[in-house]
């Protein structure tokens, strides 16, 4: 279960790459294409493995006019999809 | 439109580079008869070039990257450059002779995650293949590099250029890679050298000989109203989203197409891509089917492989025909009336 005190990393071995403003993610062996939406490009940049759930929504609400509690259910809803796809370890 | 086709038209759009090859060095142990290299051993990228290269290429987009040469292994450091392209993500494939791949450099290539080899195949006889690429043992080895990376599961393809000496075997190299696990690639087109030199182009098979030749032999079959579709190529995507890098760091809309943009030891490949492209990147990008006009309403042309690279080589221009592209063409179509009955 993600929280915000979870600090989440991109697995290794993946191929990141931004076209257009979008980030694209393909796994290493390029089975799998992922091409994320703004707000999902912005989270992924965010993802170091330093920066907790919580700093990401910061982040989120500082560049975004959005209401913090919403902030933070994408947010983590959206770090739970990445870790179920196997992207991201937290 | 999967996906990944959509990416591949997105970075087409964009004039973002998808996929590139990258000539690591020109040095080669064959000297193969149909060679169109035109060989430059002087002052080599470095490893650490390379890798400040992969980084713009990194930061570019790019994806997919074909080491080439010469032969790659040539390159005493060529471990070192690949894992440095692993670092950020590249899917790599090698084009290889296969004649220096060992059990140590199969290994390294499993271990760096090259996803792909494809390998020269001239002939499906020891005689045959050695002659042709001028190396006494060429085919033994050969065949051991594709059985020990089959052994690690690294993809190979077996690519031919037919030729004269080699047309009949295309049958029984197809029946070799089945047996070795590799895919076939035949290709009929034998490309002057790079510099517009025609001697490899002695080997180019007659229309006679193309016409006898089972179509589904060469570039996979040429069946119009299958894999031909849209038949020749026109406007390719060469200094679009495909581009070429020289072992010099010079850097060309593609392989074939040998027409300098730019140096990557003068300018950084933003500036030779985007912001300050050459005239001729310029030509390419807006260049339109319908403007290689000889070509675009052919009735050969579901039958042709027309190569925007070759036809450049050839004429010096990107919007003539191609006179081996013709050549070829009506061979296959001879060749295809004759097995359907309709031959005269």
């Amino acid at each position: 279960m993600i929280g915000l005190k979870s600090v989440p990393s991109p697995i290794g071995g993946l191929c990141i790459r931004e076209l257009g403003g979008a980030v694209i993610i393909i796994t290493e062996t390029g089975d799998e294409l992922h091409s994320l939406d703004e707000t999902g490009s912005f989270i992924w940049r965010n993802i170091d493995g330093t920066l907790s759930a919580g700093d990401i929504v910061d982040r989120l609400c500082a560049e975004y006019d959005v209401e913090r509690s919403r902030a933070e259910t994408d947010t983590l809803m959206f770090l739970e999809t990445l870790e179920d796809k196997n992207l991201i370890t937290v | 439109m999967d996906l990944h086709s959509q990416l591949i038209e997105k970075y087409r759009a964009l004039n973002k580079i998808h996929s590139l090859m990258i000539e690591v060095t020109h040095r080669c142990p064959c000297s193969c008869v149909h060679c169109f290299q035109v060989r430059n051993n002087e002052n080599e990228l470095t490893l650490a070039e390379f890798s400040d290269i992969f980084g713009q290429l990194r930061d570019e987009g790019a994806i997919n990257i074909g080491i080439t040469g010469g032969e790659p292994f040539a390159r005493g450091d060529l471990a070192a450059v690949i894992e440095s392209a692993r670092k950020h993500g590249f899917f790599l494939s090698i084009l290889t002779t296969g004649l220096m791949i060992g059990r140590a450099e199969a290994d390294m290539l499993e271990k760096l995650r090259v996803y792909s080899a494809e390998i020269s195949l001239l002939g499906a006889t020891p005689e045959t293949h050695d002659t042709l690429m001028n190396v006494p043992g060429a085919f033994d080895r050969m065949t051991r590099a594709v059985s020990l990376l089959r052994e690690r599961r690294i993809n190979v393809a077996l690519k031919t250029t037919v030729m004269r000496q080699n047309y009949r075997e295309l049958q029984d190299m197809k029946a070799l890679c089945a047996r070795l696990g590799a895919t076939f690639q035949a290709n009929l087109t034998v490309s002057p050298r790079l510099d517009g030199e025609r001697t490899p182009q002695d080997f180019l098979l007659t229309g006679e000989e193309i016409a006898a030749i089972d179509p589904e032999l060469i570039n996979g079959g040429l069946i119009p109203g299958e894999d031909m579709k849209g038949g020749a190529v026109l406007s390719c995507n060469a200094g679009k989203n495909s581009a070429a890098i020289s072992p010099q760091g010079d850097v060309y809309p593609c392989i074939l197409m040998r027409k300098k943009v730019g140096s990557l030891r003068e300018r950084s490949l933003r500036d030779i891509w985007h912001d300050s492209p050459a005239p001729f990147l310029e030509e390419l990008r807006t260049l339109k089917p319908e403007d290689v006009a000889d070509c675009s309403k052919c009735g050969m042309r579901a039958y042709c492989r027309r190569c925007p690279g070759v036809t450049y080589i050839e004429t010096g221009s990107l919007t003539a025909k191609s006179p081996t592209a013709c050549h070829c063409a009506a061979g296959i179509a001879a060749g295809i009336r004759g097995r359907s009955g309709q031959g005269d």
